[in-house]
């Protein structure tokens, strides 16, 4: 029996998927930085087909324990694909794999992008002030796909309402933490008692944020990490960008990277829309709240025993932090 | 009666150590795990140097607000769920000094939390 390697099966599929004659795999390397995704870079030449020659691309699978809400992949493509046709910067989409009979999981293979998505290292010389109108060009187009959608109907319209909703989800982890959480359950009552309505859903990248988008030199070059997308209020991610908890430190409150008009101008400008400056600390709150629950879950996975980290339980104390926040936004502090 | 250095001492040392004498030696791949280490330790120290007053403050203020009926002889842990349970409810929402008494414990709570864990932050908040 002759043994056929993953990187074989790799190139067989490559070469089904892209109508390629051959393809040839020169590298196929881990990429660190994803906590819940496994990122591989590939190198393939492709002989024949539709674009022969060398092509960079990325391979993504689904690390063994992930965060909730986070979706599956199937979904992630199908999310990934339709941001791309709605022209949001994006690594195109190529081919997803369903199986685990290539390389043992279910993947999906997207072009590499060049550059870095290190929040601490590109907020060092802010005002980054073109990256950021770039960046709320791109969260514009994001929220113009709006449901229905039949390629993406496995998303949830909001039942009450995108912040009811949320605070009845975040209430939920809480119930199965082991220890009560006061300063958490005063936010969610305060969020509770503050919601707004929500005039417009749109699709939400929920997790738009410095960290998540590759910037080579100044050159925004894409927006990455899907996997929590949903139909949500536009505000929601407009806050999320801005909320302390991502700023890695920057004095600057839009993604610390520019001041918020920066990105509030280029956002109404390019979507017609007008941000309601007044529901933005709302979300803000609920930001930090996300990020609380979001940090537990990440504490919970070393506590059990399953993923022992040191990082994973660094998170645990990070708690303390969004508590502050969320204290200050509801005027405790 | 145990022997000094105590374990706040101890683990300050090492730290030291850490920072000082390894760190500078690393490769740059490693660094970032060093620095996650003194953190821990940093965190635990502090933990340590401040023993049980912050906790004791928070019990009382528990008790004043949940009444020593409900508390007796409750822990800490029983006491925040309790605490949390309320909050939830919107149970210490109609009586103005039950609402002082919820401000003034999230305020004592997450300070004293956040001193030990990142006294830096709250520095550069002030």
């Amino acid at each position: 029996m002759i043994e056929i390697d993953e990187n074989q099966r790799l190139a067989r599929f490559i070469a089904i998927q892209s109508g390629a004659e051959d393809v040839r795999i020169d590298r196929n390397d881990l990429l660190v930085g994803g906590a819940i995704q496994e990122n591989r870079a590939l190198d393939v030449d492709m002989v024949g087909g539709g674009e022969p020659g060398p092509l960079a691309l990325v391979l993504r699978t689904e690390a063994l324990s992930s965060v909730p809400e986070s979706r599956p992949l199937d979904q992630q493509f199908a999310m990934l694909s339709a941001a791309h046709q709605a022209g949001v910067t994006v690594p195109e989409p190529l081919w997803y794999c369903d199986n685990s009979s290539v390389i043992g999981r279910p993947f999906y293979i997207m072009r590499r992008i060049a550059g870095e998505a290190l929040g601490s290292r590109i907020v060092r010389n802010a005002p980054h002030d073109r990256l950021m109108q770039r960046l709320g060009e791109e969260l514009a187009v994001i929220h113009t796909i709006t449901p229905p959608r039949d390629d993406l109907v496995f998303l949830d319209l909001p039942r009450k309402g995108p912040a009811q909703d949320s605070i009845v989800k975040y209430r939920a982890y809480l119930d199965a933490e082991p220890e009560p959480h006061p300063a958490l359950e005063w936010g969610l009552r305060w969020l509770e008692l503050n919601a707004p309505i929500t005039a417009e859903i749109v699709l939400a990248h929920h997790d738009f944020r410095t960290g998540n988008y590759m910037v080579d030199g100044e050159t925004l070059t894409g927006i990455l990490d899907w996997e929590f997308a949903g139909w949500s209020d536009p505000h929601e991610d407009i806050a999320w960008f801005c909320a302390k908890c991502w700023r890695f430190g920057s004095d600057f409150e839009a993604g610390g990277i520019a001041d918020r008009d920066v990105f509030y101008d280029a956002y109404e400008a390019k979507s017609g829309r007008k941000i309601d400056r007044n529901v933005i600390p709302y979300w803000e709150v609920m930001a930090h709240l996300r990020w609380a629950v979001v940090a537990l879950h990440q504490c919970a996975r070393h506590r059990s025993g399953k993923e022992p980290s040191l990082d994973l339980a660094l998170v645990g104390r990070r708690l303390a932090e969004l508590e502050y926040e969320i204290l200050v936004l509801t005027g405790v502090m | 009666m145990r022997d000094r250095p105590n374990s706040a001492e101890l683990l300050e040392i090492a730290r030291t150590r850490l920072m000082e004498e390894l760190l500078p030696a690393l490769p740059a791949e490693n660094k970032y795990s060093a620095l996650m280490i003194a953190a821990a330790m940093a965190i635990a120290m502090r933990e340590l140097k401040n023993g049980g007053a912050a906790e004791m403050e928070e019990q009382f203020m528990l008790d004043e607000l949940l009444g020593a009926d409900v508390s007796g002889d409750a822990s800490l842990l029983d006491l925040n769920r309790r605490f949390a349970a309320g909050l939830r409810a919107g149970e210490f929402e109609s009586s103005k000094p039950n609402q002082d008494i919820v401000l003034r414990l999230l305020r004592h709570v997450t300070l004293s939390k956040l001193g030990e864990s990142n006294p830096k932050y709250l520095a550069k908040a002030d």
